[in-house]
């Protein structure tokens, strides 16, 4: 066994448990889906998708606290309700792209998990003008 | 076209600090070339004077041309050129002193110039004491400052590659700007103004965080530099004595920096929590963790000469880190999965290359010479505390590799796509979302780690260096340890309840670190506490591990109201409700206390709500205690729309009570949302006379008062001013009673602004129209004045109003007078009795101004009575009282009604306790000091 050294062994088995976690890892890792893949599966997926600003956003905090729903359009056009089980996030209207996590239950989709992409407010390139002068 | 000649411009600053940036670059590169030819023709133990002294004096130039790079920044800033792009996006008129700093450095080139500001001062410092290690460290700091510098030369290369962004750089001609029309008036300074500092950033944190997790950055440049410098003179040994110092302080500043972020998330930031796994989080968490590897086997290599190799190697990934870091937060690449990246600015050529370059350099020393690096001939031992101190490193790196792999999917995304566009491939479909729940992801792996660090650290301190055998009281020891731990584990966690194996291992070896390192502070160390820096910072960190365990696991949402949820939801429904509505003056159960809701107010760019929280025994009838919270939502600078909820935190000893607000009325939200708001509701018009009843659906209104001075919460009354309000009582079938007082406004003779008021439980929303305001301001020519002559004290009747002449006030104050120096103003107190017996006062004033007189009228709305004083008579004492009427009792005042309507005296609040957070606080803040005793120890300043 001359050459082989402990720092080989546990270089060994420390490369072979990074290669399990790993792999266990990219099961934690989503893939985007569609809202028609959703509706086949019965598992947890990602679907990137825009508000659907024509239909109804709903949150009345009197009645429900904690009950927010809205429509998402996704990449293929089609459409559904969701239902995040929260209060509605900030600047939610303003998002451009929002990536909800979710699956579908009935014909719904319940969100778990919201990640909006803003415009930052502080980017537009616009520049204001001191109010007391006309131009 | 002709050119234009601005007005009020000042190119001069600009121009000056362009060519300090020039004159910087050059001299950064001089001096790693002088640095660099004084080890090429220096000897080992003495570099080359010559080369030496050039690489100072350009080392010193480039440092002064940082120093005066950011004195011309802030030169600027501080007045306001708003020719300047930097200056116009990160500063305002109104943005306070204090927040200068924070400005500076919000955007790209200022959070550059930040870092090269410390790579100066510790540069200065190494060129100082580093002695024979001067020419080599100080070239190869030399050279990092050259390329950071290169981030803000903004110089174009060939037309479509520009290399870096200036600061310097005018708004006229910044990208998407210069066709402007503002552009067009020579005098458009005159019209802009800046957009100041995001509101977001205006706190204490983004003055103290940014500085210190700079100096953090900067600091891991220094046992880089060293590595490179112990490869490149072939002294594999010699600089692991000097580097210690440097990565202890760098350890405990970068890990510092990193624990404000989370401190500033927690108290000003609502995500409610101190750590997201957010990749900005991570990006500075990498090379702290693989800094945290290297010291330990630093000091392995140190006092045994094993690990020299893996100590290169991890200060040299250390900084790698860093410099991927600056790529993932600053590139945009993490544009999609990170909340808080920089925005892109075209760099990240420039940054890929700055890192491969280090990586390429450190790599490249390293296999030049790793044949080189002696490695002692026999093996660390099993029962040696090197061994085991080299596997804590290691699975250190094995750490921070996994968190970088999670974080690196847009970049490997990224990579995908490069590769598939090579091969003309779709490679989509290989592209990796982040995980579900990132939180749950990254805990999953480092739990473990945890774990296993934590019982290293513990087990480590009962084993001795270069030793093959075990101390002869190890099993003895290590027994007692364990014992003690575990019933320390079981007494702690009665408290924390954990019944999951996992957390409770985590727990045991957290407790077992502490023990048994406190059992090395009593018999090895015999309680010396100059030499017990490992001992504090192993303390700290199993102190740091029960905190997140507590603050973590038993992290409870008290912002749950079961009874009010019942019915809504099923028992099985394990659903966390989150968020409770809470109406303004109404106390609500939620999660052992009665919270009520009872105040809101302005306070500059701030709105605090007040939240009482009153704790309930178990009889949940009794206050045990009460406290206040106030968490509260910032405003955009022009108070038009709500960019922040902030939280508010109740601290004790064991535990926090932390709140914030999720939702509010849309009025406190934007203007725009609550126009909308408004515009959506159906208003409908009624005819209110004063006292008649008006039937409104179900309920019954009437109108009993009219204000000529009204207030309303949100109208701000200003001299000229025409304004009137009303107070309409309104009551159901069920003989409860509401009044709402709504107003209308006109401001300069042309805005009108209407207030609404609302009927509270009723969902009710009154507001005003123009029309009402001719009743109460009657237009002169349409009135009849009868004159009456009367005394003080005299009675009379005009109409069926009995009016008696009260006194007079020689000071007198109306809405329609202001008083001026010289003024004779004298008003009469008039006591007006009404037919139905109600008493009404009146005191219109006779005033004297530069010889002429002036009569200043007043009005009793509710009588539609005008009364006027015009004349006295001193020798007879008779005052001159003019009276007229118009027609109040069949005035018609037009409300407009809308049903449905909804409330504006609510918030939604989520209010979470976190015990144990102390802990967490602690932990760090002793893993921190330290480092920082370990460091001042080998220093010899203590």
């Amino acid at each position: 066994m001359k050459g082989i050294k402990k720092i080989h062994v546990v270089s060994l088995i420390m490369i072979v448990a990074a290669v399990t976690l790993l792999l266990t890892a990219s099961k934690d890792m989503s893939t985007y889906a569609t809202f028609e893949q959703a509706d086949e599966t019965s598992s947890s997926v990602k679907v990137v998708a825009t508000l659907a600003k024509d239909k109804e956003m709903y949150y009345d905090p009197a009645e429900d606290p904690n009950y927010f729903s809205f429509y998402l359009k996704d990449a293929n056009g089609e459409e559904r309700k969701v239902i995040l089980h929260d209060a509605k996030p900030q600047d939610f209207e303003l998002s451009e792209q929002i990536v909800v996590t979710g699956k579908m239950k009935g014909n719904d989709f319940v969100a778990s998990n919201l990640l909006l992409k803003c415009p930052s407010k502080y980017k537009d390139e616009e520049i204001s003008v001191r109010s007391d002068i006309e131009i | 076209m002709s050119e234009i000649t601005y007005l009020g411009e000042h190119l001069f600053p600009g121009a000056l600090g362009q060519f300090l940036i020039a004159l910087g670059l050059s001299s950064a590169l001089i001096s790693a070339v002088g640095y660099y030819l004084a080890v090429r023709h220096g000897a080992n133990t003495s570099d080359h004077r010559g080369f030496r002294n050039i690489g100072r004096a350009a080392f010193i130039a480039t440092s002064g041309s940082v120093f005066g790079i950011i004195s011309i920044m802030f030169y600027m800033m501080i007045n306001k050129y708003y020719e300047y792009e930097y200056v116009w996006s990160h500063v305002s008129d109104e943005l306070p002193f204090q927040y200068l700093f924070s400005a500076f450095w919000e955007g790209q080139q200022g959070s550059f110039l930040l870092w090269m500001f410390w790579h100066a001062i510790l540069g200065l410092f190494l060129m100082w004491v580093a002695k024979r290690w001067e020419s080599a460290t100080m070239a190869v700091l030399a050279l990092v400052q050259a390329f950071l510098l290169s981030m803000i030369i903004g110089i174009y290369i060939t037309p479509d590659f520009r290399l870096g962004v200036t600061p310097f750089s005018l708004l006229r001609e910044s990208e998407g700007m210069t066709n402007l029309p503002i552009f067009a008036n020579a005098n458009y300074l005159e019209m802009i103004k800046g957009k100041g500092l995001n509101p977001l950033l205006q706190n204490y944190w983004m003055t103290i965080h940014p500085p210190t997790l700079f100096l953090g950055f900067a600091s891991v440049t220094i046992p880089f530099c060293y590595a490179v410098a112990g490869l490149w003179k072939k002294d594999y040994s010699g600089w692991l004595k000097p580097v210690l110092p440097w990565a202890l302080f760098s350890g405990a500043i970068l890990g510092t920096g990193i624990v404000m972020g989370g401190a500033w998330a927690y108290e000003a930031l609502s995500f409610g929590g101190y750590w997201a796994w957010d990749p900005v989080e991570n990006a500075s968490l990498v090379p702290w963790i693989v800094l945290i590897g290297g010291i330990h086997t630093n000091l392995v290599a140190r006092s045994t000469q094993h690990s020299i190799k893996a100590t290169y190697a991890l200060y040299v990934l250390a900084f790698f880190f860093i410099l991927y870091s600056t790529f993932l937060t600053r590139s945009g690449i993490l544009g999609d999965s990170s909340v808080h990246a920089f925005t892109e600015m075209g760099l990240e050529w420039q940054l890929v290359i700055f890192m491969v370059f280090f990586a390429a350099l450190g790599i490249y020393q390293y296999f030049r010479h790793t044949r080189h690096i002696p490695v002692p001939a026999r093996e660390e031992s099993f029962s040696s505390r090197e061994f085991w101190m080299f596997i804590g490193s290691l699975v250190l790196l094995f750490s921070a590799g996994l968190i970088t792999f999670t974080t690196s999917l847009p970049v490997i995304n990224k990579l995908s796509t490069f590769y598939g566009s090579l091969v003309g491939q779709d490679t989509s479909s290989w592209h990796m979302a982040q995980p579900e729940d990132p939180i749950a992801h990254y805990n999953r792996f480092q739990l473990w780690i945890a774990v296993f660090v934590a019982f290293l650290s513990g087990v480590s301190q009962y084993l001795i260096y270069k030793r093959d055998k075990l101390r002869d009281n190890f099993v003895k020891s290590l027994s007692i340890g364990l014992l003690v731990s575990a019933l320390l584990t079981f007494l702690t966690n009665l408290w924390l309840d954990i019944n999951t194996f996992s957390y409770l291992l985590l727990l045991f070896s957290a407790v077992f670190t502490i023990v048994s390192n406190g059992q090395y502070l009593v018999s090895v160390l015999k309680l010396k506490l100059k030499s017990s820096a490992s001992v504090i910072a192993h303390i700290g960190f199993g102190l740091m591990i029960i905190g997140i365990l507590a603050s973590g696991i038993n992290k409870q949402f008290i912002s749950n109201n079961a009874f009010a949820m019942q019915g809504i939801f099923s028992p099985q429904d394990e659903r966390i409700q989150k968020n409770v509505y809470l109406i303004k003056g109404k106390p609500m159960f939620m999660g052992g206390y009665l919270a009520t809701y009872e105040s809101d107010t302005m306070i500059g760019n701030n709105r605090l709500y007040e939240i009482k929280f009153d704790k309930l025994a178990e009889d949940n009838k009794t206050v045990e205690e009460s406290f206040v919270l106030e968490p509260y939502l910032t405003y955009n600078n022009t108070l038009t729309e709500m960019v922040n909820p902030n939280p508010s935190t109740k601290r004790y000893l064991h535990k926090d009570i932390f709140s914030h607000i999720t939702a509010a009325p849309s009025k406190h939200i934007s203007v725009e949302a609550a126009r909308n708001e408004d515009d959506s509701l159906d208003y409908q018009r009624y005819n209110f006379s004063l006292y008649d009843t008006v039937k409104v659906d179900d309920i019954s209104m009437s109108l009993r008062q009219i204000y000529m001075h009204p207030s309303h919460p949100e109208y701000n009354p200003e001299p000229g001013d025409l304004a009137y309000g009303i107070q309409i009582i309104a009551w159901d079938s069920n003989g409860i009673y509401r009044a709402a007082s709504p107003v209308l406004a006109i401001k300069e003779q042309k805005y009108i602004y209407s207030f609404y008021d609302e009927l509270e439980d009723m969902n009710i929303r009154l507001r005003l129209t123009e029309e009402g305001l001719n009743n109460v301001y009657p237009v002169e020519a349409t009135l009849n004045y009868e004159t009456f002559r009367q005394k003080l004290g005299d009675s009379f009747y005009f109409g069926d109003c009995k009016i008696t002449v009260a006194g007079f006030n020689r000071s007198p104050e109306h809405a329609s007078y202001k008083p001026e120096d010289g003024d004779i103003a004298v008003a009469v107190n008039l006591d007006i009795e009404s037919a139905k017996g109600i008493r009404y006062r009146s005191s219109p004033i006779f005033l004297i101004r530069d010889n002429r007189t002036f009569l200043v009228k007043d009005y009793v709305p509710e009588l539609g009575l005008s009364t006027k004083f015009s004349s006295i008579d001193p020798a007879s004492e008779k005052l001159d009282l003019l009276f007229a009427k118009n027609d109040m009792a069949s005035a018609n005042f037009p409300v407009e009604i809308a049903l449905n309507a909804p409330t504006d005296d609510f918030v939604v609040l989520e209010a979470i306790e976190f015990p144990g957070i102390n802990f967490f606080w602690l932990g760090c803040t002793m893993m921190m000091m330290g480092m920082l005793l370990g460091m001042s120890r080998r220093l010899k300043i203590i």
